[in-house]
């Protein structure tokens, strides 16, 4: 395997460290061969930035593809809004001759340069298709006894060179499977977290968003609702604070990030993890299991 | 006249000038300049053979004024461009070199909130006499392309090159796990941090969005 430059993104390392730590820990132990990107920023943020300055935009994700390509790795993705802002940019570099002339120029005044040479995968895709989940089974020492309801995040959906926008999602199924969690199916598993929509109206974020999924899970066995994406997590963890002062009947859910979900498999111990630094009732999540 | 020859004129008549671009149509020749370079621009141009002042016109682009000084030259019209911040909203006045711009900056000024220092005529001329100095009926609020639920993450972005910036509690979160307090991100080396700067800067990002990079920050809110 090509060594893969790691794209943490801005929520994952500044919010959720302990998500980072199980990422090393997990890569490590599967021999993905990782390097930090040193020098990094943010993809740009693609729902509210992206749209309000493309040419800014796609120049900032030009800079963090160019230091990939200089670092000789391809681009494994912490996050998916990062992942479809970064796989975008690359699809428009390679097919807008202009876009990409002007980039270059900026680029090329701070002495570098995109050539294309970079593959941007999403982790799961990573961890799916270039370890492959036989291996990740092997690996596991305390499968993690849980029922999950997957909230997939509607970036992981985008698909650049491939038309089944499903893909990616099935991927996730089987790495909690492989982790020896069950994931059980709740019927809005497409509706969005609500975190573009709160940028603009925080009440209909939660009323439109957030409490509908609450009251579908509660329908169900779910122990836990389980994320591939930051910026997910960070908006479904802390706003069931929100989302609870608005219907005070709604369940609440320790929220999982599957890099979370694997560490624990793998054995690493839930201290590492760092829960405490979370909003309830994730803090409280691996009590629950391993007291 | 061709724009370069408009140009070359102005840099033989204003050594030091600053143009930021040129153009030109058939008949119609634009260069952008200075706000300083405004009245000897206008002086060396109306010093051409049959050159008449025609008028001024103002555009509100949400964070500047452009103003368009307009002279007819050797039959085409070469258009002076120059945009002014509306926080200060002010140029020297042109009317006692070309009289007929009086009355035109009279109406820039009222209508648009544009001062004109030395400009001769202190009363109103379109609006009433005790119309409300802070109320222009032409100027916009001071805003800019980049709507205000972006506003604060474009100011994150440029600051430290993350979009939700790098807070204590983070670096101390971080440092509890046992990781760098900042990730490797730009923020983590300064002079990464200004060469990231530098670049955002060289894209336009400042010029469209109206980004005061001396304040790190929009100049709207």
């Amino acid at each position: 395997m090509r060594r893969q430059a790691l794209f943490l993104g801005c929520v994952l390392p500044l919010r959720f460290p302990g998500i980072e730590l199980a990422a090393r820990r997990v890569f490590g132990q599967l021999g993905v061969p990782c390097v930090d990107l040193e020098g990094y920023s943010c993809c740009p943020e693609p729902v509210v930035l992206g749209l309000a300055d493309r040419e800014l935009a796609l120049a900032v994700s030009a800079r963090n593809l160019a230091l990939a390509e200089r670092a000789d790795a391809d681009l494994t993705v912490m996050c998916n809004g990062c992942y479809e802002t970064l796989a975008e940019a690359d699809a428009a570099l390679r097919h807008d001759a202009g876009a990409h002339a002007r980039v270059a120029q900026l680029l090329d005044g701070i002495g570098t340069r995109y050539e294309g040479g970079v593959r941007i995968k999403h982790f799961v895709e990573l961890l799916h298709e270039d370890v492959g989940v036989a291996r990740i089974a092997e690996q596991v020492t305390t499968p993690v006894d849980v029922t999950v309801a997957v909230h997939y995040g509607c970036h992981l959906f985008r698909e650049v060179e491939h038309e089944d926008t499903r893909r990616k999602p099935r991927m996730l199924r089987a790495l909690i499977e492989a982790a020896g969690a069950r994931v059980v199916d709740y019927g809005l598993e497409d509706l969005c977290c609500g975190f573009p929509i709160s940028q603009f109206d925080k009440r209909a974020a939660m009323q439109e968003r957030l409490l509908p999924k609450l009251r579908a899970l509660g329908a169900t066995s779910a122990e836990a609702v389980l994320f591939c994406c930051p910026a997910c997590l960070n908006q479904f963890e802390s706003g069931q604070g929100a989302a609870g002062d608005l219907a005070a009947d709604v369940p609440r859910y320790p929220c999982v990030h599957i890099l979370e979900l694997l560490a624990l498999a793998f054995g690493m111990r839930p201290a590492e993890l760092h829960l405490d630094a979370r909003f309830a009732p994730s803090r409280e999540f691996v009590d629950c299991f391993w007291g | 006249m061709s724009a370069d020859t408009v140009r070359r004129l102005l840099e033989r008549r204003i050594p030091g000038a600053r143009f930021t671009s040129a153009d030109s149509g058939a008949r119609r020749t634009g260069v952008t300049l200075q706000a300083g370079d405004v009245r000897n621009a206008v002086q060396a141009l109306c010093a051409e053979p049959g050159a008449r002042f025609m008028t001024l016109t103002a555009v509100d682009r949400g964070t500047d004024i452009d103003l368009l000084y307009h002279i007819s030259l050797r039959s085409g019209v070469v258009t002076l461009r120059v945009a002014i911040a509306k926080e200060t909203s002010a140029i020297e006045s042109i009317a006692n070199l070309v009289p007929a711009a009086e009355l035109v900056e009279k109406e820039v000024a009222e209508l648009f909130g544009v001062g004109f220092a030395g400009h001769p005529r202190a009363a109103n001329l379109l609006l009433p006499a005790d119309w409300p100095v802070g109320k222009r009926p032409l100027r916009k609020p001071l805003t800019g392309s980049v709507i205000a639920q972006a506003r604060i993450t474009a100011e994150n972005l440029v600051a430290s090159g993350s979009s939700i910036g790098v807070a204590r509690s983070s670096m101390a979160r971080r440092e509890k796990a046992g990781l760098p307090k900042v990730p490797p991100m730009v923020a983590a080396d300064p002079d990464r941090l200004r060469e990231f700067q530098e670049f955002v800067k060289r894209t336009g990002f400042g010029e469209r969005a109206g980004f005061d990079w001396a304040k790190g920050k929009l100049r709207y809110k």
